[in-house]
């Protein structure tokens, strides 16, 4: 019975409190720790052990422990349709199953400063559609992976307050295929571009422990311009077109990983239940437009401008933990998130919706000092009717997400 | 177990209820029939392309095409019957891409001939027995008046005096056209005809052949609608698009004569005596210089001057001009290119005087009958100027890289028909306040390169 209350507590936290607003979606991926990601992705304004240094290296300086290990991953089962509006057209995607994970691992070097150095995998995009599908000039498969690395400094300025930043090096890679509308007898001619790179950036962030109650935090995770080199092209053309096209080309791009202002405050409404609501500001306005430029260019390979036009946007998040047992926590989370895309750009590549996150998860300490998270996080998106006019082609999208997610603590 | 089961059940029907789902479309018949659908045409209906009529491009000819989409929504439910050719040869003539080696020696991709051996007699024999009545009634060469003549399809008649692809689906040696199409009792009937009118003095170079008067054309398309669309039988009229917007008037450039200063001079030189004598009377004289130039042409109506003149801009040449005459043959600077493969600037007059004015009777009548008006003129004027693009694919009336038009230069690609398909479902959509699904574009076939 007294379960059955704490659980109810729980989902009325979730489904009551619906923000208005916008939020952050586009190839930025959230899964960056099983707690948070149970608390709905909140982390600004919430120490939150080691993962701190992804959500904000400020709260770091907080650690009371001298050392603390953390991990996980996520499975990412993610399904997208699509339905034409002027035709009985419909087709889904053939999604690999999207594995994001993290390690962070964090230490105080004396009372003040606290050293960390975290793997995990903020931005990624991992998107098939079904075989021939009506989109196929504009997108068939797309692989955007970013691994990046997060050495943290924090300092602890007082009780109250700490500071902390950190480089991010990412190492990119992307892997993009479309087909190509040059009929040959055996169909349509496909190109594929591959490349590697590497990019770097900055995280930093103020907490404050107001009191033993109320605490609040900002992040901020600078802008990525990731430039692409001499990245590889593969051309499947008909054989009498051959010679229209280079033999040996290579490609140049450039994708924006975003900016992101967080801002959260967190509260203790009893001994046994957080609450922590949080604001993202991603600045997606930076992915103006994806611009492939060719080396050597031919008639038939020209340079191909692409506008993306994204804006910027806002998520809402709002989570809970509840302590049931010394042993056990329980959470839940909500989030609102904005897409970044416009009715009239709107790719395939990247089928961008306004989102409802429901997140959901327990914790358990199975021995001392080592805890087990588990967290599941379903992704609904509104139905979406959008074009990409520059290539008169669109409809209704939908998409759906479900993502277990596993991770293990340590700490000592 | 049982409690296992349970947990696997919920757990799968969760995940099933997370799948992205759409509501699916939902096709309407609106105020039209659709039961019974027949098409009447030329052979633009029936799905002529890349110079002959074949049978894997009768299955996509847009009266094909739209029924396809009327028939996979339910909103008609009878096959479609084609009066399909034995095989991908037809009557001969088919042109298919390949690399074409000039009198210059240069190879470059270009139409070239199907290899096939023809076998006209069974592409001749009449098939009305076992496959008709037909839902197409597009017959290749039909001009309007033709839909009224009894015979037209008569063997009988000898070669060259019947048309053999109405005799191979008549319904009996003196059967006309438009009786074969009405005895379906059809709902809905699709028209696109008056083409071949106007479009058979263009193919000729304005030399040979006639326009049909607009007077009688007026007068035919009058009585045809009336015999067509009464009672509950509705339908839609398309009307004659720029025909000379078509690649078979615009690939051959007036001035693809490209020269070197020495070629310039030499040419120049050589018509001086005519030049001088160009002043004298007032006309025009003969230019050349480095790079690009127009050709020498004959002109009939200048014989003062040996009945020759450079073509101006705004004339055009026909595709079926022999490219090694041009390259070999010193037609266009030694020698003039005959005037049937010219049309010059009184004969596009003529062209465009009757294509507008067939153009205003049939959006008259469409106006009369109450009728969806599917207006090709503006969607074919429109892509001519500026191309489209769809589905991430761009059209244009450019030959052969443009995909609307065949190697024929005149009549339409899959993908061509599909986008004139669609443009007839829209005016049907928006006439009768039905949602016929409109097709892909891209599930059929452009032009194919080896």
């Amino acid at each position: 019975m007294r379960k059955r209350k704490h659980f109810l507590t729980l989902l009325l936290l979730a489904i009551t409190i619906l923000p208005v607003g916008v939020n952050a979606e586009g190839y930025q991926l959230n899964l960056q720790h099983v707690r948070n990601t149970g608390m709905g992705h909140a982390g600004a304004g919430l120490f939150s052990g080691a993962s701190s240094m992804h959500y904000n290296p400020g709260a770091l300086g907080m650690m009371s422990s001298k050392m603390e290990f953390t991990a996980g991953g996520s499975l990412v089962f993610t399904s997208n349709v699509f339905q034409s509006t002027v035709s009985d057209y419909h087709a889904k995607t053939e999604n690999p199953i999207g594995t994001p994970f993290y390690v962070y691992f964090a230490g105080k070097i004396n009372d003040r400063i606290a050293l960390g150095l975290g793997v995990n995998t903020p931005y990624g995009n991992t998107l098939k559609w079904e075989d021939n599908w009506a989109g196929r000039y504009l997108i068939e498969k797309i692989s955007l992976k970013s691994i990046t690395l997060l050495p943290t400094l924090s300092y602890k300025i007082n009780d109250m307050f700490s500071i902390g930043a950190g480089v991010l090096y990412g190492i990119n890679s992307v892997d993009l295929t479309k087909a190509l509308p040059l009929g040959g007898s055996s169909g349509d001619g496909e190109i594929n571009l591959k490349g590697t790179t590497n990019s770097i950036g900055f995280n930093a962030g103020i907490y404050a422990q107001i009191n033993d109650k109320l605490s609040a935090g900002v992040s901020y995770r600078s802008l990525q311009r990731v430039k692409l080199d001499e990245g590889d092209v593969t051309l499947n053309v008909p054989t009498s077109l051959e010679s229209m096209f280079p033999t040996d080309a290579k490609f140049n791009a450039e994708l924006p990983f975003p900016s992101n202002l967080n801002v959260g405050v967190s509260y203790k409404l009893t001994e046994k239940l957080l609450l922590a609501v949080e604001v993202n500001f991603v600045g997606w306005s930076a992915y103006d437009s994806l611009n492939f430029d060719f080396t050597p260019n031919t008639p038939a390979l020209q340079d191909s401008r692409n506008p993306r036009l994204y804006e910027n946007t806002m998520i809402f998040r709002i989570g809970a933990e509840y302590e049931i047992n010394k042993e056990i926590k329980a959470r839940s989370g909500f989030y609102f998130d904005q897409t970044p895309t416009q009715d009239d750009y709107y790719s395939p590549e990247t089928p961008g919706a306004n989102k409802l996150g429901f997140a959901g998860g327990v914790s358990m300490n199975l021995f001392e000092n080592f805890s087990f998270d588990f967290a599941l996080l379903y992704i609904y998106s509104f139905e979406r009717e959008a074009y990409y006019t520059p290539d008169n082609f669109g409809g209704k999208y939908h998409t759906t997400a479900l993502i277990p997610n596993f991770g293990i603590n340590y700490k000592f | 177990m049982k409690r296992f089961f349970t947990y696997v059940t919920t757990i799968t029907l969760f995940m099933w209820g997370c799948e992205a789902h759409l509501d699916t479309f939902e096709p309407s018949a609106g105020e039209a029939n659709f039961e019974t659908i027949v098409f009447i045409g030329n052979s633009l209906t029936a799905g002529y392309r890349d110079g002959t009529l074949y049978r894997s491009a009768q299955y996509e000819s847009f009266p094909a095409i739209i029924h396809k989409q009327l028939y996979n929504s339910g909103l008609n439910k009878k096959p479609f019957k084609i009066p399909l050719m034995a095989d991908e040869a037809g009557l001969g003539g088919r042109r298919i891409l390949g690399q074409v080696t000039g009198c210059d020696g240069n190879t470059s991709l270009a139409p070239d001939a199907y290899q096939a051996t023809l076998n006209l007699a069974a592409n001749m024999a009449n098939i009305y027995a076992q496959q008709g009545p037909f839902n197409n009634m597009g017959v290749p060469g039909v001009r309007l008046p033709h839909i009224f003549a009894a015979g037209y399809g008569n063997s009988a008649l000898g070669q060259g005096r019947f048309n053999p692809y109405f005799s191979r689906m008549a319904s009996n040696p003196m059967a006309k056209i438009l009786d074969d199409a009405l005895a379906q009792q059809p709902t809905f009937v699709v028209t696109w005809i008056g083409n071949n009118d106007v479009l058979g003095y263009a193919l000729a170079g304005g030399y040979g052949d006639t326009i049909t008067s607009i007077a009688y054309f007026n007068q035919l398309l009058s009585y045809y609608v009336n015999q067509v669309y009464t009672g509950n039988t509705k339908g839609a009229i398309c009307n004659i698009p720029p025909i000379t917007a078509a690649p078979f008037f615009t690939t051959i450039k007036p001035n693809n004569l490209v020269l070197n200063a020495s070629q310039a001079a030499v040419l120049n030189q050589a018509y001086a005596a005519y030049n001088q004598e160009a002043t004298q009377l007032g006309k025009d004289s003969i230019k050349f210089k480095e790079g690009a130039n127009f050709f020498i042409i004959q002109d009939t109506t200048l014989s003062m001057l040996g009945g020759i003149r450079q073509i101006k801009a705004n004339e055009l040449l026909l595709l079926t001009l022999p490219q090694d005459s041009l390259k070999c043959g010193g037609w266009g600077t030694q020698k003039p290119i005959p005037h049937y493969y010219v049309l010059d600037a009184s004969e596009l007059a003529n062209i465009n005087a009757a294509t507008t004015a067939y153009n205003n009777q049939i959006a008259s009548l469409a106006q009369q009958k109450n009728l969806a008006l599917v207006d090709i003129h503006t969607l074919l004027s429109d892509i001519s100027l500026n191309g489209t693009r769809i589905e991430g694919q761009t059209f244009s009336t450019t030959f052969v890289t443009g995909q609307i038009f065949s190697l024929d230069g005149i009549h339409l690609t899959g993908k061509g028909n599909a986008i004139v398909a669609n443009y007839i479902i829209d005016a049907i959509n928006q006439k009768y306040n039905a949602k016929i699904p409109k097709a892909m574009v891209q599930e059929y076939s452009g032009n194919i390169f080896p």
